[in-house]
């Protein structure tokens, strides 16, 4: 009888055993920090591969030759993201001009901006020179100035950016008139802001 | 009469504890048997690698990040359940009878904050079994549940012996919330008898 007994408890021993499975756990554990959105923008002094990094300054124009046949290239940029991004991109380049002795001389000129399959075009319309201390160049700007000639503003907005496609574009300048008192006896210069930001 | 009665009682005694000793002889080899089996039989699973990475957050599982060194591994690739990913966890596995299997699932990356946000990724065991007289490695890869690997061994007829298996994580698609995220991955090793 005890032999029997001991037989069925070992049975029950080895089918409990070989029926409850061992279970071991691994415990994951990670994070996500969101990376804060960052823009880069980078311009270039005419089609020099120069980059002037955040000096929105493009550079002195040098008027030689005919300027009235020839359009040039002025600048190059491109604005890229780190992310997926939407930007409004503000270019505020003020009139072409030169300054002698308390005098500006501003020729007429045409900006144009490509970018895509987009071309933006801006005219000044008229050969201007004045006795000013302080011209106006900037819309809305004010002052003791005799004339007041308000910049040039090319705007692009709801603009798609990444780091693999970033927005980009170049800007063109062409003479179309000059001051005949002054022409070509100074060294011009325009002056270019950029704004921007994400939506 | 009564001494007769008392030399077989006596008698009697001596005859039941000797059978009694036979009886225990019997029991103890019973029992041999069931020791040997518990005795070799073992699952062990190593502590997850990069739990305290991070100050205990662990894994950044940030694939843009450029100071994230793990960050190509855990990325999604273009053809799934192709490539394990970053090693997380080692287990080793012993038993003297290769009749069993091992199953290993897995939930989804949790939110802490927020358990609505989930994302899953492909687990990946990598592990080596003696075959005749070479190793030969196996990959198996799964999603979250209901999906799970299981590893057959009954066909290796005899002992069975893993050691050091990984287990290794890649998203399935890029994390974009914020916040702590954990998992569970579940080993259960059961019996095919």
């Amino acid at each position: 009888m005890k032999k029997l007994l001991i037989i069925v408890l070992s049975f029950i021993s080895f089918s409990l055993f070989a029926t409850n499975p061992v279970t071991d756990y691994v415990h994951v554990k990670g994070y996500y920090e969101e990376e804060e959105s960052s823009l880069i923008f980078k311009v270039w002094r005419q089609n020099e591969l120069e980059d002037i990094g955040r000096v929105y300054h493009a550079g002195d124009i040098y008027l030689d030759g005919d300027p009235t046949t020839r359009e040039e290239r002025i600048f190059t940029w491109e604005l890229s993201g780190n992310k997926n991004l939407t930007v409004n991109l503000t270019f505020t380049i003020t009139p072409l001009q030169a300054y002698s002795n308390g005098t500006y001389h501003i020729p007429k000129h045409t900006l144009k901006m490509y970018s895509g399959n987009t071309t933006k075009t801006h005219e000044f319309s008229t050969a201007t020179s004045g006795s000013t201390s302080y011209p106006g160049y900037r819309q809305g700007s004010s002052g003791s100035s005799s004339f007041i000639i308000k910049s040039a503003v090319f705007k692009y907005t709801n603009e798609s950016i990444t780091t693999q496609t970033p927005k980009s574009g170049y800007c063109t300048l062409r003479v179309l008139e000059y001051d005949e008192d002054t022409a070509g006896n100074f060294d011009y210069v325009s002056y270019v802001t950029v704004e921007f930001d994400t939506v | 009469m009564k001494k007769i009665i008392s030399i077989l009682i006596i008698i009697l005694t001596v005859s039941v504890s000797l059978f009694a000793w036979k009886e225990l002889d019997f029991a103890s080899t019973s029992q041999g048997v069931i020791a040997h089996i518990n005795g070799v039989f073992e699952l062990d699973v190593s502590e997850f690698y990069y739990a305290n990475d991070n100050e205990g957050k662990g894994i950044n599982l940030n694939i843009n990040d450029e100071n994230n060194n793990f960050r190509y591994l855990i990325a999604p690739t273009s053809t799934p359940k192709s490539i394990p990913g970053l090693l997380i966890a080692n287990f080793s596995l012993i038993s003297s009878s290769s009749d069993y299997k091992l199953t290993i699932s897995h939930d989804k990356l949790t939110n802490k904050t927020n358990h609505s946000i989930k994302y899953d990724y492909e687990l990946s065991t990598v592990y080596s079994v003696l075959r005749g007289t070479s190793m030969v490695e196996r990959t198996v890869y799964c999603l979250s549940e209901p999906e799970s690997s299981v590893l057959n061994f009954n066909e290796l007829h005899g002992v069975l012996m893993l050691q050091n298996a990984g287990l290794y994580l890649r998203l399935c698609n890029e994390v974009t919330d914020s916040g702590e995220y954990e998992s569970t991955i579940t080993l259960v090793l059961e019996s095919l008898q």
